[in-house]
């Protein structure tokens, strides 16, 4: 079964619909031709039959009517299929989803992601949008992204072929080494999400997974200000604030009682 | 008929012979590749083999594209490794098999200039926030065990790591002025005397005047580039105020940054050695900033 769709994923539900449409189309084909084919077989068994017709039966004809549905059930599929991917590729570029965020009151996020054998490294630009200036920083296997944004991922891979799929948000897309692909999704609320390589890319490709983790806006800013240099007054004490388990949110604690002062012995302890 | 039946058997016979071959013979996956000591997968220092096992795996999943099948900083990926500004670089070689002449030399430690090896703290925090300006992503989701089986399985790769103490590192704190002008000015006068020779003048544009140290790696044509950072257009490797306090306090192993040289300053003038340093960094990104603006 596929997991359920991540609250808030703007176009998950055009990929579902494309599911569901070809599922149910081809069960009804399915089903209809495997009924023609029992009862030819049983009508036309040997000993009822025995030489071969030199033409088909009236009922036979008719079947031409099946071909048409079939035609017309390509029809809906191939255009509902367009739509979704006008929808998803080719009309969200960066413009128009900037333009929506801007509208919403929602965020824009750039990540680069890099497929290696066999781990996600996840390229964040820092505090100033600018990829390539002194405040980028790259996490491994952990993505991090702020709630309510349009999380836009450029995609390249440094070995093999990969594949980026997180199937909550039904984003799924090959990585490619040279090349650089693009996809995006939105988030909404805070969560943790799986992210997963679906292209066999060698003999550790089931262990080639990720976590994406939606923070809230607080958490996020944080985050980026821990990560960019930049930022005076962020201290490594404040690190592993959201890094989870008792040991980290104690440092975090410890090191605001301290206010932008910490000792070495909290830094360890992380 | 009799002829289709001979041929059918024959053609049964390979198919069962391909399979009871294909069943003797060894898989050689990559792991069988990773060459550890002994050959073996061994407890040390009283970690368990299970753990060591376990770092291994993991070894194999995260950190072996680049730290290379031998763990002898060989990268797998045909095109190499590349820093931010574009050098070509090496991952840290485990196993003392190439550079540094049977040693295994971490840079970022609190051991500092003189030491090889680096405690598991060390290990941990360069692990969890990654090398800034090189491929090394900071793996912060990994979970403490899982820290501890990677850094058991490194400590697997050189028996140096059997009588290896680690040094406690010392209490710093961090001064609440930091980034302030007048920190920034002693910094920038102390920067003058001191780390010029290696690092260059970056606000005037002076290059340095030590050649840059070179460590060839033995059967192979790659040569490791130990450059001075370039503070103006190269992020620091750790940015954290903590890490840039201890690389000049310390020194960095394995490199010419020897601590000796500036051992009479007192750690609060090393403090505004740092906040210069940060300064360098914002300006950098501001002028890059700007020229990306322009175009």
């Amino acid at each position: 079964m596929r997991p359920d769709l991540a609250e808030g994923s703007e176009v998950g539900w055009l990929v579902d619909t494309a599911i569901d449409i070809v599922t149910i189309g081809i069960i009804v084909v399915g089903v209809l031709s495997f009924i023609i084919f029992i009862y030819a077989l049983i009508r036309y068994r040997r000993t009822r039959q025995p030489f071969a017709l030199r033409e088909a039966p009236v009922w036979l004809r008719r079947i031409v009517y099946l071909d048409i549905a079939v035609l017309l059930f390509d029809l809906t599929l191939l255009s509902f299929n367009l739509y979704a991917w006008h929808e998803i590729m080719i009309d969200a570029d960066d413009q128009y989803l900037l333009r929506k965020a801007q509208e919403e009151g929602a965020g824009f996020v750039r990540v680069q992601v890099v497929g290696r054998q066999f781990f996600w490294a996840f390229i964040y630009p820092g505090a100033d949008q600018t990829f390539g200036t002194t405040d980028d920083y790259t996490t491994g296997n952990i993505m991090i992204v702020p709630e309510n944004s349009y999380v836009v991922v450029d995609l390249t891979a440094k070995d093999v072929l990969h594949s980026f799929f997180i199937p909550e948000f039904r984003v799924k897309y090959d990585a490619i080494p040279g090349q650089r692909t693009r996809v995006w999704f939105k988030t909404t609320e805070p969560g943790t999400y799986e992210i997963a390589c679906a292209e066999l890319c060698g003999d550790k490709h089931y262990d080639m997974r990720a976590v994406l983790r939606v923070v809230s806006q607080e958490e996020w800013e944080a985050w980026v200000a821990r990560r960019s240099n930049g930022v005076p007054g962020i201290v490594s004490g404040t690190l592993h604030a959201f890094g989870g388990g008792e040991h980290r949110q104690k440092s975090f604690s410890s090191s605001l009682s301290h206010s932008g002062s910490v000792s070495v012995q909290e830094l360890s302890a992380n | 008929m009799r002829t289709w039946w001979l041929l059918s058997l024959g053609a049964l016979v390979v198919v069962v012979l391909i399979i009871v071959g294909a069943l003797l013979k060894r898989p050689s996956y990559p792991e069988g590749d990773v060459v550890l000591v002994g050959k073996r997968v061994r407890a040390s220092g009283g970690q368990s083999a299970d753990l060591v096992e376990r770092g291994r795996q993991l070894y194999i999943a995260m950190c072996m594209t680049c730290h290379g099948r031998q763990a002898n900083g060989l990268p797998v990926t045909p095109e190499g490794l590349r820093t931010q500004v574009g050098e070509p670089i090496l991952a840290r070689d485990f196993t003392g098999q190439t550079h540094t002449a049977g040693k295994v030399v971490f840079k970022y430690t609190w051991q500092g200039w003189g030491g090889e090896f680096a405690s598991d703290e060390d290990l941990k925090h360069v692990i969890r926030e990654g090398l800034r300006g090189t491929p090394m992503p900071g793996f912060e989701g990994l979970s403490e065990e899982d820290l501890d089986a990677l850094v058991a399985y490194i400590k697997s790769l050189h028996p140096g790591w059997k009588t290896f103490q680690s040094p406690s590192p010392p209490s710093v704190r961090v001064p609440s002025d930091l980034d302030a002008t007048h920190r920034i000015e002693e910094g920038r006068a102390l920067f003058q005397q001191k780390c010029v020779t290696c690092h260059g003048d970056p606000e005037s544009g002076r290059p340095p005047i030590a050649q840059p140290l070179q460590w060839y790696y033995p059967g192979t044509d790659s040569v490791l580039m130990v450059t001075a950072r370039d503070f103006l257009h190269e992020p620091l490797r750790l940015p954290d105020p903590v890490d840039v306090f201890r690389t000049i306090r310390k020194g960095i192993g394995g490199t010419t940054m020897n601590p000796q040289t500036w051992a009479e300053l007192t750690d609060d003038q090393i403090w505004s050695l740092v906040s210069y340093i940060r300064y360098l960094q914002r300006q950098g990104q501001e002028k890059k900033q700007l020229a990306q603006n322009q175009e």
